[in-house]
């Protein structure tokens, strides 16, 4: 810089030299022009000076450019993005960054950017709207970028590419990432995570999903083939249409995907067939028809189901019998998979499904009973549990499981002697506690019993006297059971003090609520000085018949088409579908307002239209006057309430018509109620719930089958 | 305030451009189901913005931009459009329009177009 400076400046330096030395000869001084020579040379000076500085400046800063650039351009090639830049001849600046050369796998300076990047696509538009870029004011390029392709496929690589209009150079910058692998890894991660939703819905929906398996097998493989006998040609396709149809939609709902898409590809192969042979004989058909593999269709969702679960475990006939270990693996691959929020629900939801054994519920209770026994003196020998394997939903028995405490307790408490009491009876020295669990007709049965003094009667009926729930002609009306009976009510001790005397009942009111909540029952044998004996018995759950899933599904769809069609065309607002669940439930959850109504259409339905206040608002609102602030109104909650009520009987009305073999008819009138976070108790009745999204509000139409 | 006219065939899509408009703050003037009606309410009403559907039966979105732009030159003119019908949307630039909303309709994305065509003044969230 100070060269350039001096190469640039060296005839000015020049001239200054010669004037210095004018100055500084004396023969010069005495001339009157002397002084203003020597000012104007110092002038000359100092302007000479600060065009060098100026000029060092400059040089600086460029410099100091030339470094940015520099920087700029290494942070660039590092960069795993390619960034280059065009301008109005579509030429690629030859400043683009070293991923470029990664992405394309050449030198691309120069070339034409429609030829490189757009080339490929099967319409001109890209070339339309390259052309009309540059045509039209700089202040609206902008708005042209958003229609050149985002995405494009290349040499087998996926790129994305992002625009950006550079308006100092009025070039288009283009940002290419390379996203193939990442997309290949996105799409490995999505199919995981729906196979682990599938099995988890599976899990959830098994009965039914187990079902519908093995009909489906039975169907392709031996139905289908007494249909001929029964149809004519043509309507067995059809039939065979539906059907098809059928399976594809229940399957999809349990996200068994590659199940649905193949059945999807048949539907479209039986549409084809139709369409070449308008009437095709049967030879034909049945050649036809075993040409497509109905059987293997499922056997990709199965294998992932039975990879997960273990093998067959669609075709057990009994409920479920998962390995422990893969239910844990199941759960940490879920963990992996998942963000966490929708992690938990599908966690809770294995938790909640996965059947444990009951004896391990109750192995509890043998450190307990253990240390009770000695605790108060005793000596118990044996605790000990016979049990066939039965598994029960630890949700549904834990209530139970905890208040059988009070049975072990009373048997340590009251029934067991202490040692020396026994041995007088010529019994062993420690007492024993057995407990059996077992499953018969459809009943799980639990017997505890110990060999204790057993339950003297006669003090029951002298405390039942006492406390004046029987007088003394009453008690002796009573059978001995009935009088045992007694020490599983409340009224008959609750207290300690009397507990001790009676010898039995604490808590044992508890346990009888408890049992009774499951459908239950329980009862008491004793023997005086040999023990005493508590059997439960908790019915299994009911099968609904699998008839009428299939009749709900078809309710469900024409009820749901109504609802949409009545939503959309009357009250102007769009529902959008956000899922379909199809399971079993024990009560069914309600929402802010709701609208209750029961059909009747071969079997009994509930039908239950559950909104939220957002959802509700903006329906009753579009029912009654779009202008309507209902805010702004008296009874806002009665108004809601009765137009719900009157959309419900109107979608319904609707539903009904579109039913075509039999008649479906009212059973009770629909019935709004509003009401926060109310239950309505069901017993495992089957449920199709569809949820939907309006306006941000939320409803939902369920159906629900009355047993 | 600013003020708009509403150009959809679609009661739905009126109905959601509406009311996200009117979140924004801007004004309806009227809204039109085809392009003759919409030039009739643009005459009456003199809107700050018109939203016109790009496909619409009777007189298409992009006959309806021009006679627009021919007898209202400063309006501001916004398309609903989807990105299917990019040739559409590059034609309508073309003719003059002077942004695009891209369905699904969005608050934010309007918002965005908005600031864009009527500038930052002219949406008033707290309406």
């Amino acid at each position: 810089m100070s060269d350039s400076s001096g190469e640039l400046f060296r005839f000015e330096e020049k001239v200054l030299e010669k004037a210095q030395k004018i100055v500084e000869n004396e023969k010069y001084q005495g001339n009157p022009l002397y002084k203003k020579y020597k000012s104007l040379m110092r002038m000359y000076k100092k302007l000479l000076f600060q065009s060098q500085k100026i000029l060092k400046i400059s040089d600086n800063n460029q410099e100091k450019l030339r470094k940015t650039q520099q920087n700029l351009a290494l942070l660039l090639n590092n960069v795993k993005q390619g960034f280059l830049t065009f301008g109005e001849d579509f030429k690629i600046s030859p400043e683009y960054s070293q991923e470029c050369k990664n992405i394309f796998g050449q030198d691309i300076a120069g070339r034409d950017i429609y030829e490189l990047l757009f080339k490929k696509s099967d319409s001109d538009a890209e070339k339309d709207i390259l052309n009309s870029i540059f045509q039209d004011d700089q202040s609206r390029i902008k708005l042209y970028l958003p229609l050149l392709p985002q995405e494009i496929e290349l040499n087998q690589k996926l790129l994305k590419i992002k625009y950006k209009y550079i308006e100092q150079e009025h070039k288009i910058m283009c940002i290419i990432t390379d996203i193939t692998e990442k997309r290949e890894l996105e799409n490995e991660l999505e199919k995981e995570r729906k196979n682990l939703k599938m099995t988890v819905t599976v899990i959830s929906n098994q009965g039914i999903v187990k079902k519908y398996v093995n009909d489906y097998r039975h169907f392709f493989n031996h139905i289908i083939y007494e249909w001929f006998k029964e149809y004519g040609n043509q309507t067995i396709l059809e039939n065979l249409y539906r059907k098809i149809h059928t399976y594809k939609g229940v399957f999809s709902q349990w996200g068994m995907r590659n199940s649905s898409e193949s059945l999807h590809k048949a539907e479209d192969k039986i549409n084809d067939f139709q369409e070449e042979n308008p009437s095709p004989e049967t030879r034909e058909i049945k050649k036809f028809i075993s040409t497509i593999d109905f059987n293997g269709f499922i056997d990709q969702d199965i294998e992932i189901i039975e990879q997960i679960l273990g093998e067959n475990f669609l075709d057990r006939e009994k409920s479920v019998s998962v390995k422990k270990d893969d239910i844990i693996e199941l759960k940490e691959r879920i963990k992996d998979y998942f963000p966490e929020g929708e992690r938990e629900q599908m966690v809770t939801k294995i938790d909640k499904l996965i059947k444990k054994s009951l004896r391990d519920l109750i192995d509890i209770y043998e450190e307990y009973t253990f240390e009770l026994a000695e605790r108060v003196g005793k000596k118990l020998e044996q605790f000990k549990i016979e049990s066939d394997g039965v598994l029960v939903d630890e949700n549904k028995f834990h209530d139970l499981n905890k208040s059988l405490i009070h049975i072990f307790r009373n048997s340590i408490y009251h029934g067991i002697e202490k040692p020396e009491g026994r041995l007088k009876k010529g019994k062993p020295e420690g007492g024993s506690v057995k407990c059996k669990i077992g499953e018969e007709k459809g009943n799980i049965y639990i017997t505890i019993r110990d060999d204790g003094q057993g339950i003297n009667v006669d003090k029951i009926k002298k405390l039942a006297i006492d406390k004046n729930i029987y007088s003394e002609n009453e008690i002796e009306d009573l059978s001995r059971n009935e009088i045992l009976r007694l020490i599983f009510f409340d009224q008959f001790s609750t207290e300690e003090e009397v507990n001790q005397t009676a010898g039995r009942g604490v808590g044992l009111a508890s346990v009888k609520r408890e049992v009774e909540k499951l459908g239950g029952n329980i009862s008491v044998e004793t023997k005086l000085d040999q023990g005493t004996e508590i059997t439960i018995i908790i019915p299994q759950e009911k099968r609904v018949a699998q008839k009428d899933e299939i009749n709900m599904n078809m309710l469900m769809e024409k009820l749901e088409k109504k609802f949409v069609q009545y939503i959309g065309n009357n009250l102007e607002l769009e529902p959008d579908q956000k899922n379909i669940q199809l399971n079993q439930i024990e009560q069914l959850e309600l929402s802010d307002f709701n609208v209750i109504t029961n059909i009747r259409f071969k079997n009994l339905y509930d039908i239950i239209f559950s909104v939220d206040k957002k959802a509700a608002q903006i329906l009753v609102e579009n029912f009654i006057d779009k202008h309507l602030d209902l805010n702004k109104m008296d009874q806002k909650k009665a108004i809601i309430r009765e137009s719900l009520k009157e959309i419900m009987n109107i979608i319904i009305g609707q539903f009904f018509k579109s039913l075509e073999e039999e008649e479906g008819c009212f059973e009770k009138a629909p019935m709004a109620i509003a009401v926060e976070g109310g239950l309505l108790d069901y017993k495992n009745n089957e449920i199709i719930k569809h949820k939907f999204s309006i306006n941000q509000g939320l409803v939902n139409l369920n159906l629900i089958a009355r047993n | 305030m600013a003020s708009a006219v509403v150009v959809d065939d679609n009661f739905i899509m009126r109905r959601k451009v509406k009311g996200v408009l009117k979140k924004l703050g801007l004004q309806i003037v009227g809204e039109a189901k085809n392009g003759i009606q919409a030039l009739e309410k643009c005459e009456k009403t003199d809107p700050d913005l018109v939203t016109l559907d790009i496909h619409m039966p009777e007189m298409d979105g992009i006959q309806c931009l021009k006679k627009l732009r021919d007898k209202f030159p400063d309006l501001s003119v916004v398309m609903i459009t989807s990105l299917s019908q990019k040739e559409k949307v590059l034609k309508a630039i073309k003719s003059g329009a002077d942004h695009y909303i891209v369905k699904p309709i969005e608050e934010e994305n309007v918002r965005d177009v908005l600031v864009e065509t009527l500038g930052e003044e002219a949406i008033d969230e707290s309406a």
